[in-house]
């Protein structure tokens, strides 16, 4: 019989290849009252992997939203604020001048510089809107206003910092001759990024 | 960049003819060569009309300017960005104002003014003015032998000379012009 097997799976090349089919020395034997306990430590394995697993995936997700946040941090923003504004007509020369206080902030990581800062100007002219920019004058703005904190441009602003100054735009009598629809004020920084904010409360100097 | 491309989509809105025309020298501006002055039909573009008015109380504006053509009209397109954005297409036809372009392309500015059709320089002296810098495009290249087919063309359409005396009539035209475009303070 033995032979016949060998002789049956013999391969043509003449190399003897031997089949044995497994044979069970030892069988496990458990004990009854153990058995009755396997499923229920598989259901408390089970459970306790399930908690890791939950775990580690608050945890992985605290981590990611803290990446995000510093991320984002990381990113290009500026944020402008104004802390008050008026209007100011001086007779002479006859100019009136649009003034206001800014708050710059920088909440990001890196250092940012603001390069350039307009007045826009709205009002409508023969059923068209028209939307002038006004250019902020850091000397002009000083030399009319030498005893007001003025705003320097082009300024850098630390990263996580602020900074704070005052812009004046004048305005000829002759430049806008039809009633103002709005005021704005945009603010260009060298990342490319503009800010514009409205100028909704613009008392009248007195 | 390319030196001249077609408009092919364009805002029809945006096209402004000219009006009237006239040449400015000054020795203070552009090396006191003779600088074009195109008189714009701003009767449907109020905002350049008001976008060359404020000028005048604003310091130097910004604007970014591309050779063209429209239908085969030459054109020369301007984004205005500061003090105003707008845009501006202005159709210049080579046979009646074809001086425009070649003095404008000769000192590398442009001036333009507001109005109507019947507006003259003579007329309108103190009329608001702003003069537009025209830096190099590669334009320039083909300008002579465009202006020269052009100017051809125009004079065929007139009827009185073709062909071969028609293009001489051209370079005539071309040279004599020149005598009086291209004098300099």
């Amino acid at each position: 019989m033995s032979s016949l097997t060998e002789a049956a799976i013999r391969p043509a090349c003449g190399a003897l290849l031997l089949v044995r089919p497994p044979v069970m020395d030892h069988a496990i034997m458990i004990p009854p009252e153990v058995a009755s306990w396997l499923p229920l430590a598989a259901i408390v394995v089970a459970t306790a992997s399930m908690l890791v697993t939950l775990s580690n995936r608050r945890t992985a997700r605290e981590a990611l939203k803290i990446s995000e946040t510093q991320e984002a941090r990381r990113a290009a923003r500026l944020d402008v604020y104004i802390k008050d504004s008026i209007s100011d007509r001086i007779v002479e020369p006859p100019n009136r001048w649009i003034i206001a206080h800014l708050i710059l902030q920088n909440p990001t990581d890196r250092n940012a510089s603001v390069s350039f800062v307009d007045l826009l100007i709205s009002y409508r002219l023969a059923d068209r809107s028209i939307e002038l920019k006004v250019p902020y004058d850091p000397d002009s703005a000083k030399k009319q206003f030498s005893d007001l904190s003025v705003l320097v441009t082009p300024v850098e602003i630390k990263d996580n910092g602020a900074v704070r100054g005052i812009v004046a735009f004048r305005i000829e009598p002759e430049l806008i001759l039809v009633p103002i629809n709005q005021f704005q004020i945009e603010v260009h920084d060298t990342r490319g990024i503009m800010e514009s904010i409205d100028l909704t409360i613009l008392r009248e100097a007195t | 960049m390319r030196s001249q491309q077609r408009f092919e989509e364009y805002d029809p809105a945006d096209l402004v003819s000219i009006a009237g025309d006239g040449m400015i020298a000054h020795s203070h501006v552009q090396e006191g060569r003779m600088v074009p002055v195109a008189i714009l039909d701003t009767r449907e573009r109020p905002d350049i009309a008001e976008l060359i008015r404020v000028h005048s109380h604003l310091p130097p504006g910004d604007h970014a300017i591309a050779w063209g053509e429209v239908e085969r009209a030459i054109v020369l397109r301007i984004n205005f960005l500061r003090p105003i954005e707008a845009r501006v297409l202005i159709i210049i036809d080579v046979g009646t104002h074809g001086f425009i372009i070649d003095s404008a392309l000769r000192s590398k500015a442009i001036h333009l003014q507001a109005g109507q059709p019947g507006d003259r320089m003579s007329t309108n002296r103190d009329a608001p003015r702003i003069i537009i810098e025209l830096p190099h495009t590669g334009f320039e290249r083909n300008w002579e032998r465009l202006y020269v087919e052009r100017l051809t063309q125009h004079i065929e359409s007139l009827g009185r000379l073709s062909g071969r005396s028609a293009a001489e009539a051209a370079k005539h035209t071309i040279e004599q012009m020149r005598t009086i475009t291209q004098v300099q303070m």
